[in-house]
């Protein structure tokens, strides 16, 4: 019967198949293999090549080609038997197939599968899913595929002894296969519906068994002839008529002595053998057939074990590969991690040495700058009383008048570097400022000074204009001999314009001492500052922030 | 005059005069302390034991104490005492003379303010002597402060003015142009007022001349 079975299947094998969506030099030469050979040798050396092949597509992710490999593969684990892992390398490629997007070639590969998982329930005698199956693929299928997947349907009720459900589906495919007159397999469907009815009506089932025979003779098929005559041998043998069964099954060992599958002539010969009625070969063919049932299952076993080997060896040297891969990367990530941290911490270090290093600067400055201050102001003016001390003739009140100065110097060297009063209203801060520059002969104007919104400008920023323009006015009151100073405030967008200008006499130096630090102050608040001066014609100074 | 007073002053020649001044002045009592903070536990005392302080005669900067402190300034302690204790009579003798400070100090409520100067000493007896006779005093070189505006801002209306006069315009002409454009103050002794405060301010000794120092300062 297994003979009858790859014969029944041969004509839907592959004509469902896509072409390759790429081609290498083997591949053409392995899969023609697994479609003709038998040799166990030739199909596991084929289905190596595939598996090597199916691992560089799946690292590629070329799932067209992944998907083609897969059938294969799945075809040469049905053709020696090893049908649970068939079943799941055919699930493995459907579900690749899904994630296709909708084209013929992803229809014809579904049709493929589906016809594939049909057969392997068939064979594993799951016959219920193998209809499911087919029937799947019925929708999709051409005409001519649709004769046969009703064949093999008959077949699949024909096995559980539902006869009439088996003969509706073989005149299916009759009635199909006449319509796109595809002889091969109107003999293929009658054939079988004929050895189907052979219980039931025997008339009948002689006149499809002939029929089919006729086709088969004028098609010159000799799969189909090798068939036709083991079911009509058979037929004979159950209407108790032995010559004419030998006839028939004498035929059949003529065909298959022209096959190079010995299988042919095995199964011929034993039908031949089995119209005898001696007692003895009946005996001999049931121990043959216990013993080659229980050699193919070892077979079946030895292959199934060297397969899982191998898949194992291969599984441990992928993992290998990956574990590699892995703690490659997490080195990589380590490392880099490692570099940022030590990167940071450097610019953090930087950064802070910096700071500190400007703070210390300017620290310094004020310090040199204070000192400096006391000695030009202070000291000398004390020194230069002591002088006069000396003197006898210094009166007491020209003693404290002088004393009043010194005192009044010192207290605005204290007051200039007092800290800046942040928590107050700043319009009146700088008031109080100005107010000390302003004398009898220095005017001081201001424009829109309380137009300002004051108290949405930061912190830093009111300090620092406070102590650009304490110098500004120092080193007018120093140096101009202006009689008249307008400061002008603008609120322009976000920025703050600030103009100086006063009538004094300028001057062609344009940083002195204090003017340079109003420079690094307003650095400090991402402004600038501009002076504009020449000798006799005022100071002009222009401050953005 | 009063009989007991406290002085808070951290710096000991300053004390030293004071103290001579109050005991030529013949007050019984006089207490001097370093720290705010001990000046106002001082007189939180002598209020609950019933015997007072009259006058409290205060500076406003004190040197830190080793000691954290709840009062670290003059401004602070004079504002603690005048809410808890409207009725004694304070004194501030400071350096200070920046307007702000002290119109916030007298806002509190204080009696005086003496300025510590050449004539500190003779101010602060001032001070004394008419704070006794329920009166106010403030340095003579204070009430100049306190008197004089801050500084002068200029107005739109200002530039509109010099302008219209850089341009050769009478003010009596400017004057009716205020008055067609419905801009006021637009009266001619309005308009002249404000021509001579302009002068007084940019130091102009006259029309010209306040055109000349706007032109250079940039105004118009």
């Amino acid at each position: 019967m297994k003979v009858l079975v790859i014969l029944l299947y041969l004509g839907s094998c592959f004509s469902l198949g896509a072409q390759p969506p790429s081609t290498s030099d083997s591949l053409p030469y392995y899969t023609q293999k697994i479609n003709t050979s038998s040799n166990n040798e030739e199909l596991l050396a084929a289905f190596r090549y595939l598996k090597t092949k199916q691992l560089e597509d799946e690292r590629r992710q070329l799932n067209l080609a992944q998907v083609y490999n897969l059938i294969y593969m799945a075809r040469v684990q049905q053709k020696i038997g090893l049908l649970t892992e068939s079943e799941a390398t055919a699930t493995q490629a459907l579900q690749l197939v899904e994630q296709l997007k909708t084209t013929p070639t992803k229809t014809a590969y579904q049709n493929t599968l589906y016809n594939h998982l049909g057969k392997i329930y068939k064979e594993m005698g799951m016959l219920t899913q193998a209809r499911y199956f087919y029937k799947k693929t019925l929708a999709k299928a051409s005409p001519k595929q649709q004769a046969i997947l009703l064949n093999n349907l008959g077949n699949t009720y024909r096995e559980q002894q539902q006869d009439s459900m088996a003969i509706a589906y073989y005149t299916q495919a009759i009635a199909l296969s006449e319509k796109n007159k595809n002889l091969e397999n109107i003999a293929r469907s009658t054939d079988n519906l004929g050895y189907t009815l052979r219980f039931s009506e025997p008339k009948n089932a002689l006149v499809h068994l002939n029929k089919a025979l006729e086709l088969r003779k004028e098609l010159a098929s000799k799969e189909g002839l090798f068939t036709s005559y083991i079911h009509l041998g058979e037929f004979y043998q159950l209407q108790q008529q032995p010559e004419q069964a030998q006839q028939y099954f004498q035929q059949a060992q003529q065909i298959a002595s022209q096959f190079q599958n010995l299988k042919y002539k095995e199964s011929a010969l034993k039908k031949l053998v089995s119209l005898t009625e001696m007692p003895l070969v009946k005996n001999y063919l049931r121990v043959k057939d216990s013993l080659d049932r229980l050699n193919e299952k070892a077979e079946s076993n030895y292959l199934a074990i060297q397969f899982q080997l191998q898949k194992t060896e291969r599984e441990a040297a992928l993992l290998q590969v990956e574990k590699e891969k892995e703690s490659q990367k997490t080195f990589l990530f380590q490392l880099i991690g490692i570099l940022v941290f030590i990167l940071a911490l450097a610019i953090f270090a930087y950064l802070k040495i910096k700071h500190r290093k400007e703070k210390i600067e300017e620290v310094f400055s004020t310090e040199s700058r204070i000192a400096k201050k006391i000695h030009d102001e202070v000291a000398n003016d004390i020194y230069y009383l002591m002088a006069k001390l000396q003197n006898s003739t210094y009166q007491k009140e020209d003693t404290l008048d002088r004393l009043e100065d010194i005192y009044h110097t010192s207290r605005n060297i204290s007051r200039e570097n007092k800290s800046f009063p942040t928590q107050e209203n700043f319009t009146e801060v700088l008031q109080e400022m100005l107010s000390h520059y302003q004398t009898q002969t220095i005017k001081i104007i201001t424009k829109n000074l309380s137009a300002i919104d004051w108290e949405h400008t930061s912190v830093l920023k009111k300090a620092t204009l406070y102590r650009i323009i304490q110098e500004l006015f120092t080193n007018m009151k120093k140096h101009s001999e202006a009689s008249l100073v307008l400061l002008d405030f603008q609120q322009k967008g976000k920025k703050l314009v600030i103009n100086y200008t006063d009538n004094g006499k300028g001057s062609d130096l344009k940083k002195k001492n204090g003017l340079v630090n109003t420079e690094s102050r307003i650095r400090a608040i991402k402004g600038s500052i501009t002076f504009e001066t020449e000798i006799n014609k005022g100071f002009k100074v222009q401050i953005i922030c | 005059m009063y009989d007991k007073i406290i002085i808070a002053e951290d710096l000991g020649s300053i004390n030293e005069g004071i103290l001579q001044l109050a005991k030529k002045l013949q007050i019984e009592e006089i207490d001097q302390v370093q720290y705010c903070e001990e000046a106002y536990l001082k007189i939180k005392k002598a209020f609950q034991e019933q015997q007072p302080y009259q006058l409290l005669i205060t500076d406003l900067s004190f040197k830190t104490d080793y000691r954290p402190q709840q009062i670290n300034s003059g401004k602070e302690l004079i504002t603690k005492l005048k809410e808890e204790h409207p009725e004694l009579k304070i004194i501030a003798y400071s350096i200070e003379d920046r307007k702000a400070k002290i119109e916030q100090l007298l806002k509190k409520g204080i009696e005086a303010y003496v300025c510590k100067d050449r004539n500190g000493l003779v101010e602060l007896e001032e001070a004394i002597t008419q704070t006794a006779n329920n009166k106010t005093y403030l340095s003579p070189q204070i009430q100049k402060i306190i008197a004089t505006k801050a500084d002068f801002e200029i107005e739109e209306y200002d530039i509109y003015l010099l302008n219209n006069l850089a341009e050769g315009l009478s003010q009596d002409a400017i004057s009716k142009q205020l008055k067609a454009k419905n801009i006021s103050p637009n009266s001619l002794s309005s308009v002249e007022k404000r021509v001579s405060k302009l002068k007084i301010h940019l130091g102009a000794k006259n029309t010209y001349q306040l055109i000349a120092l706007s032109k250079d300062i940039g105004l118009i």
